[in-house]
């Protein structure tokens, strides 16, 4: 009995390689577009929310099924690239995240939404968010349904004891350059007997500037904006000064911190995206009204969210319409509503202004504040090495923060390193 | 008479009653290893059950000792994000499968090479050897490539055929079939009119199984901890198996650490009351194999 | 008679091609040629999207120049001996502590020491990551409560202490492996050798040095030359737990890993797995060298 199992078994391994092996040039998979079905539209992303938005297109288009999958992870970027490269369970929409969205936009795999009108779409987005999207020709390639302002939190007990008030404009105010920053926080630092930093961490000052700086690779040229010397010294003062509290963004620590409402806590100042909603506790009515939110030194932003549309779908028009729908007005607006995601559209942002005010944010009116800094955001296209690069001088940079050198040796340092793993580079 | 040998009594008394007192010791001593051993491996687990039991504030802020309340919480949080417990049922399914399939024909492979002299089986072997030096990693691209030509995507196969050619347990299963079964073994069952394959199942397989047991710890572990693969050749999340789901819990927007470690736990503790039963079986087979030679 | 013994022998060896078929037809596909596959890609510039485009040994040659290669080689080095030295040990000394007859109870320590390795690598990456932060991980809270330290330590700001954390931690997750081969080692000596160097008045110590060792010598071998090759792909731990000052826990497979899926430079990727190949290659030749030699003076001494 046995016996024959198992050759029967080694028999069908073989049939069964052999075949697929040779079918596999042969028959494609025959999608029906057929009239009077449900058509179906398959999405992929990192990012669980989209199923709100799949919700929403069916609701408005009941002859559709959008199958969302999500893939929460690192993996996500590999497996739709290998899925696109090989050509075999592609979706039709697909998500691409800020760091790598260059990579992906600038390949033949991703349609061209300009060809399909999709200009339009962007014309009144945040400036910023519109560009990132585009490819190297300046060509629309993916759209965002929102935008992600960086924004100083603060918890508003702590601003009361040790900044005198807790009104946004007037902190604001206090602290719009790095130099009141730092006065200000050694003043806090002072007052608290070491106990109360007045930020979270360098690390916020470097999120905010990175985006300021002219791109690391131009022409295949690599260079080190001059303005970093005086970012990297503001860096160095900070630590020194102990106005951060050396809470790496992210960290447990971190989310620790931003929870804790003690006004003895460590960090009154948090440099966060507008999305970081999700890292606080808002269950029992806890975070209601403690916090506010405040212009930093420079407009900046953390992450983004695209959507793009494989170029050789059969199904062009619906996933046209699906993007069509992730830049309305109706969505966004839904999506401000029950998400808190900061819209891409400036006027969803002008139609809300006055009546969203969610509970954290006490009687703020914090789409201005949001609206505001977006506009200040210097819009650049994404860039193929500025992700990777941004993230390596990032560690060189707490590294030379810990350690105590030079920002000559940080240059020194990220230039080596670009080096080995960009050797197509050419360097001054 | 009665004299001497009642010194001689009492210094034997005497001797044995330091003998002991230092044994005592010494035995005091291996076992405060063991148990500082012991205490080591265990503290992280008990450090994690105990930090999905509380919120993320504390978690942070405190040095934990004692179980909290959270518990339920975390776990609501969690389940509303991935579905852990589907993942465990593919994680078992696709373990006990692939372990059964790669002990099976890493038998098989290790006892062609063990007890068969055919041409070229040295130069084979080696083969099989040098594969053991291959960082896998890479491969994966052409294994993605080959798999969609195979259409074998979003199915088990890719993470279940290759177990059929696994280059560790045939070298290893080799080694004990060199020294566990016996040529003459075979040599009569054959004079009995056993056929080959007849003489694998029913021989070969129970001798081996001592070894067979310590193997399949390994590639159990090994299947039941798979990463790579199925993150990039499963798209359906209904499929993915436990250390994806776990991997999902650290969710690219995350610092719900809570939520991470009620993942965690539950990746952890069923194997771990698992274990609390098998290891003994497993053990005891591994000693009683050692016992048979 | 003699006939009918050859033509059987004839059959014998027959038969060894069945049973080892289905590993090679397995192996061809699922093995080989993803790993000529990536050879192939060595030779060239690719990154994941547009056709290859064939650049000859560019990328060898980028290798053997890169000092960010050499440099996670020797990371891995470091991580590999600091944690494979004491693993040995400490799984050797269990090993023989469990194989003693007094000892109670050992299938639960056997289980529990064991314990640590059937945990996703991934998990206690994670798990490192919380308990080693620097503010506020649990490892500085406890020194700090001890008064051992009274600023929490930067953990992974120091290049050596971050690769000694790694190592630790891939101990710890391995010593009980090795303890359960040596275990089955130990067990297959017979008691009656044992039991003569007892009669002979050997002690314990004697015993273990001059029977058990020498008798244990082809598992340790075993044990270490397959530790080398684990050893150089230490991958998921440094990985997920975190970047370290200086790249200090940037072992080979991570430097792999972050070539070919964060810069999409699969050519360069693949020649780097073939460079890490050569670099297990030449350590497993050694090892074997090592080993024959050994066994040679034994044999004439």
């Amino acid at each position: 009995m046995k016996r024959k199992g198992l050759s029967l078994f080694a028999l069908l391994l073989v049939i069964c390689l052999g075949l697929s092996g040779c079918s596999s040039s042969g028959s494609q998979s025959t999608s029906s577009d057929g009239s009077g079905k449900k058509q179906t539209l398959v999405v992929w992303t990192f990012f669980d929310q989209v199923k709100l938005l799949a919700k929403q297109f069916e609701k408005s288009h009941p002859n559709v099924d959008v199958q969302v999958k999500v893939f929460p992870g690192d993996q996500y970027k590999t497996k739709l690239q290998t899925a696109l490269q090989t050509k075999t369970n592609v979706p039709d929409v697909f998500d691409l995240e800020r760091g790598y969205i260059s990579s992906f936009i600038n390949t033949p795999f991703v349609a061209d939404l300009s060809d399909m009108g999709g200009d339009k779409l962007v014309k009144d987005m945040v400036p910023y968010v519109a560009d990132l999207g585009k490819d190297d020709d300046g060509h629309v390639k993916a759209v965002a349904d929102s935008s992600s302002p960086i924004g100083l939190w603060y918890h508003r007990k702590a601003a009361k004891k040790w900044l005198g008030t807790d009104d946004p404009d007037k902190i604001s105010a206090m602290i719009n350059s790095w130099d009141k920053i730092i006065t200000l926080g050694k003043k806090v630092y002072k007052e608290s007997n070491g106990k109360v930093h007045l930020l979270d961490s360098t690390g916020s000052i470097y999120d905010m500037e990175k985006y300021q700086m002219q791109p690391w690779v131009k022409n295949n040229v690599f260079q080190i904006d001059s303005k970093w010397n005086d970012v990297l010294n503001t860096m160095r003062t900070v630590r020194q000064e102990n106005v951060d509290a050396k809470l790496a963004g992210s960290s447990p620590g971190w989310g620790s911190a931003l929870n804790n409402y003690d006004p003895a806590g460590k960090a009154i100042m948090f440099g966060v995206p507008s999305w970081a909603t999700m890292d606080v506790d808002t269950k029992d009515g806890k975070a209601d009204g403690q916090f506010g939110v405040a212009k930093a030194p420079v407009g900046s932003y953390d992450g983004g969210t695209y959507r793009a549309i494989y170029a050789n779908t059969s199904k062009k028009k619906l996933a046209y319409e699906f993007v069509q729908f992730d830049a309305s007005e109706k969505w966004q607006n839904y999506n401000l509503k029950n998400t808190g995601n900061m819209p891409s559209l400036l006027s969803v942002y002008d139609q809300n202004a006055d009546s969203y005010t969610p509970p954290m944010y006490g009687d703020q009116k914090v789409l201005n504040m949001y609206k505001d800094i977006s506009e200040q955001i210097p819009a650049a296209p994404a860039g193929k090495y500025t992700a990777d690069i941004n993230s390596t001088f990032g560690g060189i940079v707490t590294d030379m923060l810990n350690k105590g050198k030079s920002n000559q040796w940080a240059f020194d340092q990220l230039k080596e390193k670009v080096k080995e793993s960009y050797p197509e580079f050419k360097f001054k | 008479m009665q004299l001497n040998s009642q010194v001689k009594n009492k210094t034997k008394e005497q001797i044995s009653e330091n003998y002991r007192l230092k044994r005592m010791l010494v035995r005091g001593l291996i076992y405060l290893i063991l148990i500082v051993g012991a205490a080591i491996c265990l503290l992280p687990f008990y450090s994690m059950i105990i930090s999905s039991t509380h919120s993320n504030t504390d978690i942070s802020n405190k040095f934990l000792l004692l179980p909290g309340d959270q518990f339920i919480e975390n776990y609501k949080r969690l389940i509303k994000i991935v579905p852990i417990w589907r993942g465990f049922l593919n994680s078992v399914f696709l373990t006990v499968v692939g372990t059964s399939v790669t002990l099976y024909f890493s038998a098989m492979t290790a006892y062609g090479f063990s007890k068969y002299d055919f041409k070229y089986s040295k130069v084979l072997f080696s083969c099989v050897l040098a594969t053991l030096m291959i960082p896998g990693e890479l491969s994966i691209i052409g294994f993605f490539r080959l798999m969609g030509n195979f259409h074998m995507l979003n199915t088990y196969w890719p993470l279940i055929l290759p177990g059929i050619a696994n280059a560790f347990g045939t070298f290893f299963l080799k080694q004990n079939c060199d020294q566990a079964v016996s040529s003459e073994i075979i040599e009569s069952a054959r004079m009995d009119g056993c056929g080959e394959l007849k003489a694998f199942h029913r021989l070969v397989l129970p001798l081996l199984k001592p070894a067979l047991a310590t193997f399949g710890i390994l590639a159990f572990i090994g299947q039941w901890n798979s990463f790579m693969l199925p993150v990039i050749t499963l798209f359906d999340n209904n499929l993915q198996p436990l250390p994806v789901m776990v991997a999902m819990t650290r969710g690219q927007f995350g610092t719900d650490y809570g939520a991470q470690y009620v993942g965690i736990v539950i990746s952890i503790v069923p194997i771990m009351l698992l274990f609390a039963f098998l290891s003994r079986k497993i053990m005891d087979g591994v000693s009683a194999g050692a016992l048979k030679e | 008679m003699r006939k009918t013994k050859r033509i059987k022998s004839l059959k014998k060896s027959r038969f060894g091609y069945f049973f080892i078929a289905p590993y090679f037809i397995v192996f061809l596909i699922f093995g080989l040629y993803p790993i000529i596959y990536s050879f192939y890609t060595s030779f060239s510039k690719w990154d994941g999207f547009s056709p290859p485009v064939f650049i000859g040994l560019d990328n060898y040659q980028r290798l053997f120049t890169n000092l960010e290669f050499y440099h996670s080689i020797l990371n891995t080095l470091i991580i590999w001996i600091v944690s494979i030295v004491p693993e040995l040990i400490i799984a050797l000394l269990l090993a023989l502590i469990l194989n003693e007859r007094f000892v109670k109870g050992k299938h639960v320590f056997r289980a529990v020491f064991y314990f640590p390795n059937i945990v996703t690598a991934i998990t206690i990456g994670v798990l490192v990551n919380l308990m080693f932060d620097w503010q506020t991980g649990s490892i500085n809270k406890l020194l700090m409560a001890l008064h051992i330290t009274d600023h929490p330590i930067n953990w992974f700001g120091h290049s050596f202490l971050a690769q000694i954390i790694i190592s630790a931690v891939m101990c710890w997750q391995w010593f009980g492996v090795n303890m359960l081969i040596f275990t089955a080692g130990l067990q297959s000596i017979p008691r009656t050798l044992y039991e003569a160097a007892e009669v002979d008045g050997a002690n314990r110590f004697q015993i273990t040095m001059n029977i058990t060792l020498p008798l244990l010598k082809p598992v340790i071998l075993f044990t270490v030359i397959t530790s080398i090759i684990g050893g150089m792909q230490i991958f998921e731990v440094p990985l997920v737990a975190g970047n370290a000052s200086g790249d200090s826990t940037q072992t080979m497979m991570v430097y792999l890993y972050n070539t070919a899926f964060t810069r999409f430079q699969y050519g360069y990727a693949s020649s780097i797995s073939y460079g890490m190949f050569i670099i297990i290659l030449i350590f497993s030749i050694i090892s074997l060298l090592v080993s024959r030699s050994r066994k040679k003076n034994t044999q004439s001494v």
